[in-house]
């Protein structure tokens, strides 16, 4: 009797993943496929768009000063130590806050190039996204939420920064860095051996 | 806002306080108890699950015991979705118990006290989030007798006990692999239990990173009470041993009057070894557009899907050879009553419909005994395909008049009446089946596939519609006479328009020695021909020397000649095409692309460029396959698909089925067929997940997708 539910099985998972498909507004970009293109204003009020970029290796950090995670790397200076090293190598690192106006994380153009000033950040630039457009676009979660994109522009790496899902700044040290991991990887043009993996800290506050 | 930095501002500590409790007030030696770590968080403010959801962090408790002591694994209670800007978490609000059995060594004396201790870290979060961490301790005497219950602490195991799910219901529940990126919990009540139906049910998975916790997750009632939950899968994870993880309903799991609106599971996934591709289970074949639409609508879109499909067949290049012998047979009937129209319409029909039931039956048998064959072993066999040969060049010779037979087979000769004319009519019918089956057109790489996964009842009723859509034109000349009236009535140029039909059915004869030379090598071509000029001479003494007009004796003997003639002839093409076709197989010929730069296809191969970062085009292609030369010949070997191949680096590799390969078969079952052709794009960046082209290529579709590689 079992066997003779198999099509009726089928034929039921491919209603519900066809409802499944139409209500799962959030979009997800999936490793492997072109990153989808973008055009953000940065702290210092300039347009960036990811398609300006093309040819490079672009970083993208989803960030919240605030945050205990994101401060679990910026208070020691592992995270500009990152982004010393891959912006100096050509690649583009961009941050991004995705926070909304009212909400944790959430700066105006002053108060990020003054957080930028003060953190001593590396990166490429800081970008302002209080609508959450492109963090709903990447599907960012949390912060970080991190993704690195290829110079042919394909997303090869999306998910947490390392291995070690805590807000203690003690375990970075020991952390096995996915980010940096497939940095490197992409500049050895080799296969990004952890290519998605499940983010870890505060949720984005859209 | 910047970080106000506030002195007063509470930290994440301040939010969240711990206890450790006991539920007995003195430990045994080696007996074990119960402890429990109390978590009071402020009000609005929450900490998460073992499995946080899209955001959080799980508390991370590190238990500091005395030497010899052992703690199992945490109990946690059932927890709450929490929706914070629109990312959905799992945990706790106002207070959560986690429970861990200890287990004290034997070798503990009465009269010492014992210390308990565990340093926690937590993150505590309302709409922001924040680190916290805290120790606990609790001192216990060691007693030598039986350890008494502590009652302070008693109402609070009880609250504990009761938050923990349950792991009694009276369903029985299932995982398996759902169409691409799901998972489906499939229900089934136990026997003689009459549990309500569930609803608002939710699915708390254990593990972080396997199930999309943002996704909704629809559930649908089937017959026979069997419900079924759609899971939406995180990509993070790609292969899922087991769904370990929490049930909730509105109603209840169990029939009994106090209800349980929870249930710990944790069902294997079934198939998950092999039957997964790409993580994602079967792949549900789609080519867009109707035909997902269609398959959407479960088997009544089948239905349709197979029913369309059939009658696209009549267009495509495979059944082009036998329908010309239909055609004339149409020409014929012309005139003739509506009675026997439609008769003849009924007997093509179930001619068609019979074969395709009866070809689909041998082949699940073939597939229940364990033989790797899909849908066209019936063109993979020398034999088969030789006697269709032979067949179809004597078919030829009666409608160039050679010989005559009394109601002939294939219903073209001088007589429009009788049993055997209607005989003819099925005839026709089955010849375009088991040609034209084992094409696989438009809409039918779908419902073939689907076919072979479904049940051999649920198979049998998508290939007997695919061979109803397959006559159904016929049919419907049959019924309405007015449609005939395009036909011209028969005459005088009839039997040079019989002439040009036996023409061509010498194209149908070339195709199937265009087969046999690829099954069994193109030496045996010469002596299957010479078998078929043996048929033919067979042929032409009976019909020289039987015809009616003939004495007897003369009749008889043209006959024993013919008949010694026909069956040499048949046995030397029969023989020639098995012996090549054993020598092919020995020497692995069936491996080997004849195609100059396509490669023969692999696995290995695909691998090997993909990991070169190369792309990859597969033709899955078989000569007796006609839309895949058409598409061969019209697309994939043109000047400006070669060059757009070429540009892109794509590594062409070629899946020659001609045979049955085994290797070939799982490959295409993999991507939901059971049939050529198939047509595979793999990018270096996905390759699992290769594009599927459609069965008729077009030069502009295949640049298109390679151009967008």
């Amino acid at each position: 009797m079992k066997k003779n539910h198999t099509l009726f099985h089928i034929v039921l998972t491919t209603i519900a993943a066809i409802f499944v498909g139409a209500t799962m507004g959030n979009a997800q970009v999936k490793t492997g496929e072109k990153a989808p293109n973008f055009t953000l204003k940065d702290t210092a009020g300039q347009s960036h768009s990811l398609s300006d970029f093309a040819g490079k290796t672009v970083i993208l950090e989803w960030t919240n000063a605030e945050c205990p995670f994101v401060k679990k790397f910026y208070d020691n200076g592992d995270m500009q130590k990152m982004q010393a090293q891959m912006t100096n190598d050509g690649a583009v690192w961009l941050q991004i806050v995705s926070s909304a106006e009212g909400k944790q994380g959430f700066v105006t153009p002053e108060q990020g190039q003054k957080l930028r000033a003060d953190k001593d950040m590396k990166s490429t630039a800081m970008l302002l996204d209080p609508t959450g457009k492109v963090g709903k676009m990447y599907a960012a979660k949390t912060t970080p939420h991190m993704y690195v994109i290829n110079d042919e522009g394909v997303l090869v790496y999306q998910g947490a920064i390392d291995d070690k899902a805590s807000a203690n700044a003690a375990d970075v040290a020991g952390a096995n860095n996915y980010v940096l991991a497939a940095y490197e990887a992409v500049t050895e043009g080799k296969e990004v051996a952890d290519a998605t993996t499940k983010p870890y800290g505060c949720g984005v506050k859209y | 806002m910047l970080p106000a930095a506030a002195a007063n501002e509470p930290t994440g500590s301040d939010l969240v306080q711990v206890r450790l409790l006991a539920e007995n007030r003195e430990i045994a030696p080696g007996e074990e108890f119960v402890v429990g770590l109390e978590f009071t968080m402020d009000p609005h403010w929450h900490i998460y699950w073992r499995n946080p959801g899209d955001s959080g962090l799980a508390p991370q408790i590190d238990w500091e015991l005395p030497e010899g002591f052992q703690v199992g694994e945490l109990m946690w209670p059932v927890p709450e979705r929490i929706e914070m800007s629109g990312l959905v978490t799992y945990g706790y609000e106002n207070r959560a118990i986690l429970l861990a059995e200890v287990t004290p060594p034997a070798s503990l004396s009465a009269g010492e006290n014992v210390q308990l201790a565990a340093k926690i870290d937590w993150l505590v979060c309302k709409d922001i989030c924040l680190p916290g961490s805290g120790e606990v301790a609790l001192e216990m005497p060691v007693v030598a007798g039986k350890p008494t219950l502590d009652p302070a602490a008693k109402d609070l195991f009880t609250a504990a006990r009761q938050s923990l799910p349950a792991t009694q219901s009276d369903w029985n529940v299932s995982a398996r692999p759902g169409p691409e990126g799901q998972a489906v919990l499939v229900f089934e009540r136990k026997e003689g239990r009459e549990p309500a139906a569930p609803e608002g049910v939710y699915f708390f998975a254990q593990q972080p990173g396997v199930i999309n916790p943002n996704a909704p997750q629809p559930l649908t009632e089937g017959p026979e009470g069997v419900f079924q939950l759609s899971l939406t899968r995180d990509p993070v994870t790609d292969k899922i041993e087991s769904l370990p993880g929490i049930l909730v309903t509105s109603t209840s799991w169990v029939a009994d009057a106090a209800g349980s609106k929870n249930w710990a599971i944790n069902p294997k996934m079934e198939a998950a070894d092999g039957a997964e591709t790409s993580g994602a289970g079967p792949v549900t074949p789609s080519s867009g557009g109707l035909e997902d639409q269609l398959l959407g609508l479960g088997l009544p879109g089948l239905i349709i899907l197979s029913f369309l499909g059939g009658l696209i067949l009549n267009a495509m290049p495979c059944v082009l050879p036998v329908l010309s012998l239909k055609v004339f047979s149409l020409v014929k009937h012309s005139d003739q009553s509506q009675s026997k129209a439609v008769a003849h319409g009924l007997a093509y029909t179930v001619g068609v419909v019979v074969s395709f039931l009866f070809l689909a039956g041998v082949m699940l048998a073939l597939r229940a005994a364990g033989e790797q064959v899909g849908w066209a072993f019936q063109l993979q066999n020398p034999i088969f395909v030789t006697l269709l040969a032979v067949l179809f060049f004597l078919f030829g010779l009666n409608l160039f008049g050679v010989f005559e037979v009394g109601g002939s087979l294939v219903g073209a000769d001088a007589s429009v009446s009788g049993r055997g004319d209607l005989f003819g009519s099925f005839g026709t019918g089955v010849l375009a089946a088991v040609v034209g089956a084992p094409c696989i057109g438009p809409f039918l790489g779908a419902a073939t596939g689907l076919a072979l996964q479904a049940s051999a009842w649920e198979a049998l009723l998508l290939f007997g519609v695919i061979g109803l859509g397959l006559a159904s034109p016929f049919l419907l000349l049959a019924f309405y006479p007015k449609a005939r009236v395009i036909i011209p009535k028969p005459g005088a140029w009839m039997e040079a328009f019989k002439q040009l039909m036996g023409f061509l059915l010498m194209f149908a004869v070339l195709f199937l020695l265009l087969t046999i030379s690829s099954l069994s090598g193109p030496d045996t071509l010469i002596t299957v021909l010479l078998g078929l000029i043996v048929l033919g001479m067979a042929a032409w003494v009976y019909g020289r020397w039987s015809a009616p007009h003939r004495a007897i004796g003369t009749r008889w003997v043209a006959r024993a000649i013919a008949l010694g003639l026909a069956v040499y002839g048949g046995w030397v093409a029969v023989d020639a095409a098995q012996s090549g076709y054993d020598h092919q197989m020995a020497d692995g010929a069936q491996a080997s692309a004849r195609d100059g730069d396509w490669a023969a296809w692999s696995p290995e191969r695909v691998e090997e460029a993909l990991a070169a970062g190369k792309p990859v085009f597969v033709d899955f292609t078989a000569t007796w396959c006609l839309i895949c030369q058409v598409n061969k010949k019209g697309v994939l070997k043109t000047a400006p698909v070669e060059e757009a191949f070429a540009q892109a680096d794509v590594v062409t590799l070629e899946a020659d089925w001609t045979h049955n390969n085994p290797l070939i078969t799982n490959e295409l079952e993999k991507f939901g067929r059971s049939g050529v052709p198939l047509y595979l794009l793999y990018s270096p960046q996905r390759p699992t997940q290769p594009e599927i082209l459609p069965q008729t290529l077009s030069q502009s579709g295949v640049i298109k997708s390679v151009e967008s590689l």
